[in-house]
């Protein structure tokens, strides 16, 4: 049989089309994004599939599910956060190159177990930042201080997103032209709830933009309201660096937006109040001087006087400062201190406050009780020495905090006024640490040891891993530490925190290319 | 339709090898002897005898076709003149035959080289492509059915072929095949020197995987992270191939008909069934590790069309 020429001419073409073929799937790079904790599961973004993979630990095993968001080709994740509560995930997708004209970008909204399809917002600009409100409601997008890869953006543009629905609202801070650096909810002072900030009897959410010199208030539950945008003096190099809000209260009706400078020895006083006609709010200024400089700040109300407490980080004291007058006085605390926190003490059956002041590679916490301190002229401090000298501090809950200081920890509980240091091999970092219970977690990234502390006793226990730690996470929902190993293809340890052992522990390796062999 | 025929008719028509072995090759005489004189057949006529007692020279070898009677006598010019005494007796000249052998069976060594292209999208985890070069040998052995061209047989063959990749740029991936193959095969021969062939057989295939990926450089420029697994299964396999062999007829070789040995080379296609791979590599770990547990990447079907080609050595 003589096959026509056109035929068997396509013979050599099938058979070279059968051993090439089309390019593979395996093509191209897998660089994941860090992994984001939630609740139930870690959470790998996969950049270059729009896949965000979540991995589930339950018992002996993990689950893995892999969501595809984004559209394809033409989209890329261009950065991934858990929610404050830990129940979602969110991911912006963006434009894969700019010359896909035609695609909008797009945050999503994940539940943390990957069950359930996505929640997409429209936000209409490649955001590089978000703030996410403690009251858990509100996500709200923005340009941070690095701005964008954008030929041109409006670096004051902001998205404000519901994350308890669907609605999203995009808007331009009217300020007076300086860039927004970060965002706040100083209202929000209790993790979880709303507290909405009173002004004339009215409620507001309140949200403060900060710019290079100004500040930029706005009701999130109305952003219709007017802005208010307040200047705070570029002429006196006043750069808005974080805010405080005091509710009013008996002893100062109107709240009050404290504003601390990046440098200037004063802090800026916001005072709320209504507007003429109802409708919105406004601030009046003014700025209280703290002494030479103040470098961290917070609120405290005596029988009689309301204060605001500074530390005057040059001078190493504490500024205490009536808000109603400005007038005021300092307590020397006769050390460095830069950072300040206030916990509840028993003062002889009475609820009252203490002051504890540190400062990163200071030798000494100083503790200062408030009760009737505007009756007390010349009350003292107390110190508790740290011998190695404080590098992070973290505030374990009201009576102990954890001080990482080179290869030393040392477990501060202020009731007993007691320092214990647990020495070890390694540095530790404190921030890689969780609390359960009294059970102190500690893993750091770069070495082999998973290590509890019974705070009860303050007895440590260590486990020995099979390989390095490459992040420390804790997920509450499973109540397990998950350690992750630095493997593209997904290696971690599963280990439960109340029974820290080898044999109690499991390693698992792969997931993050399960089922990668099936995809078509 | 017209090439079935065409096999139909060959299959069934008289084996040439023994036709053209029997025409060319002389009458079978399996080794020189000396021949009696009563059995030298048929004998030259004989010379007159001399009247005086000559001496009676030695039989001579007879080429086996039979001189024309009407030769003359050798002697006929008269009796040769005696050899002196001393000069030894020249050996006898002689020209060897060997008998045809008919082919009843055939015993083939084979060393073969091929490529399996594998459609699966999922071998491209472990190739840059599709095709993968196997390499292998085996033997194999058939008998004619009756007197006609047909053979049947079998045999076993051991391939190997092995390939690496890797899944993006996260994890290196290779893996090496070993299949042991037994199959029946059915051969026709067209003509002496060209047979055309089936086969089918099936056998384990003896598949092993490894992974390797890589970890990173911390502060101090000292390394960590990265892992290796390993993997090895037995899968079922079928392979179903057709061809044709070519090989040196018997009226090629120095012995002719009655040569045992041949030569030759073959071609052949088809395609390779194996079960799945389920590739779930365990991860290497030191001693008393805490326990460990790998995900299953998915599956691979390392199956396809497959060609080859071959040299053989026939003993027949």
């Amino acid at each position: 049989m003589q096959l026509p020429i056109r035929l068997r001419s396509l013979f050599p073409c099938a058979l070279l089309a059968a051993a090439c073929g089309s390019p593979s799937l395996y093509d191209g790079t897998f660089e994941l994004l860090p992994p984001v904790t939630t609740r139930e599961s870690l959470v790998w973004v996969d950049p270059a599939r729009d896949e965000v993979v979540f991995v589930l630990p339950k018992g002996d095993s993990v689950t893995t599910r892999r969501v595809e968001i984004g559209d394809g080709d033409e989209t890329v994740v261009a950065w991934s956060a858990a929610t404050r509560d830990r129940k979602s995930v969110l991911a912006l997708t963006i434009p894969a190159s700019a010359k896909e004209e035609d695609v909008d970008e797009q945050l999503h909204r994940l539940a943390a177990h990957g069950k359930g399809k996505p929640v997409t917002y429209d936000v209409q600009a490649p955001f590089t930042s978000v703030a996410l409100s403690p009251d858990h409601r509100r996500a709200v997008l923005y340009f941070g201080g690095d701005g964008s890869s954008e030929q041109l953006h409006n670096a004051n543009q902001i998205a404000i997103v519901d994350l308890g629905g669907k609605g999203v609202e995009n808007v331009t801070l009217n300020g007076f032209g300086g860039t927004l650096k970060s965002v706040e909810f100083p209202g929000q002072i209790v993790e979880g709830e709303e507290v909405p900030v009173i002004i004339g009897g009215v409620a507001h959410d309140i949200a403060a933009f900060l710019a290079d010199s100004e500040v930029v208030l706005m009701d999130l539950d109305d952003p219709a309201l007017d802005q208010v945008a307040i200047p705070l003096g570029a002429d006196i190099g006043f750069a808005p660096r974080t805010t405080l809000l005091r509710p009013g209260n008996d002893l100062f009706p109107d709240p009050a937006l404290f504003v601390l400078s990046a440098q200037g020895s004063e802090v800026g006083m916001l005072t709320l109040v209504a507007e003429g006609d109802g409708t919105g709010f406004t601030a009046q200024i003014s700025l209280i001087p703290v002494g030479q400089a103040s470098s961290d700040f917070i609120y405290y109300d005596s029988a009689s006087v309301p204060y605001l407490i500074t530390v005057d980080n040059q001078a190493g004291a504490l500024v205490f400062t009536d808000i109603r007058t400005q007038g005021g006085f300092s307590v020397p605390l006769g050390n460095a201190a830069q950072k300040l926190f206030l916990r509840d003490i028993d003062d002889g059956g009475v609820l009252a406050k203490q002051a504890v002041a540190w400062a990163p590679g200071g030798t000494q916490l100083s503790t200062l009780d408030l009760g009737g301190i505007e009756d007390s002229l010349g009350r003292k401090p107390k110190h508790l020495k740290i011998e190695t000298g404080v590098d992070q501090l973290v505030v374990l809950d009201n009576d102990r905090v954890l001080i990482g200081s080179g290869n030393k920890l040392y477990v501060v509980a202020f009731p007993e006024e007691q320092v214990t240091p647990l020495s070890s091999q390694v540095p530790y970092d404190p921030l890689g640490s969780a609390l359960v219970g009294d059970r102190l977690l500690l893993g750091t990234a770069g070495q082999q040891w998973v290590s509890t502390v019974d705070l009860q006793t303050l007895n440590p226990e260590s486990m020995l891993l099979d390989d390095f730690i490459g992040d420390f996470h804790y997920l509450p929902g499973p109540d397990r530490i998950v350690v992750t190993h630095d493997d593209p293809a997904g290696h971690l340890t599963v280990v439960d925190p109340a029974d820290p052992s080898r044999s109690t522990s499991h390693v698992h390796w792969g997931f993050l290319l399960q089922g990668v062999l099936d995809q078509e | 339709m017209s090439s079935l025929t065409l096999a139909l008719v060959l299959s069934f028509a008289p084996a040439p090898a023994d036709r053209s072995g029997a025409a060319e090759a002389p009458t079978a005489v399996e080794a020189w002897s000396p021949a009696p004189a009563e059995s030298a057949a048929p004998a030259p006529a004989p010379a007159p005898a001399p009247a005086a007692a000559a001496p009676t020279p030695m039989p001579l070898p007879m080429p086996v076709p039979a001189p024309a009677p009407e030769q003359p006598p050798v002697a006929a010019a008269g009796p040769p003149p005696p050899p002196p005494a001393s000069a030894p007796i020249p050996p006898p000249s002689r020209k060897r035959t060997w008998p045809d052998r008919p082919i009843r069976w055939r015993l083939d060594i084979a060393g073969e080289i091929g490529t399996s292209v594998i459609r699966d999208p999922a071998w491209r985890a472990f190739d840059d492509n599709r095709s993968a070069f196997n390499a292998g040998g085996g033997v194999r052995g058939d008998f004619r059915l009756g007197k006609g061209r047909v053979f049947l047989g079998g045999g076993a063959t051991f391939r190997r072929f092995g390939s690496y990749g890797g899944i993006y740029d996260a994890i290196d991936m290779d893996i090496t095949v070993r299949d042991v193959l037994a199959f029946l095969r059915l051969s026709i021969v067209a003509v002496e020197g060209v047979d055309v062939f089936v086969q089918a057989g099936g056998g384990p295939s003896f598949a092993s995987l490894s992974t390797h990926t890589y970890g990173s450089y911390d502060a101090y420029d000292a390394y960590y992270g990265g892992s290796s697994a390993y993997q090895r299964n037995v899968l079922g396999m079928g392979d179903g191939q057709a061809g044709l062999a070519l090989y040196l007829p018997k009226k090629w070789l120095p012995r002719r008909g009655a040569s045992r040995a041949t030569a030759g080379l073959e071609f052949a296609a088809g395609y390779t069934f194996r079960s799945k791979l389920a590739v779930r590599p365990a991860l290497n770990v030191d001693e008393d590790p805490i326990p460990t547990h790998t995900s299953e990447f998915g599956d691979v079907a390392v199956r396809g069309f497959q060609w080859r080609f071959g040299l053989f050595v026939r003993f027949q």
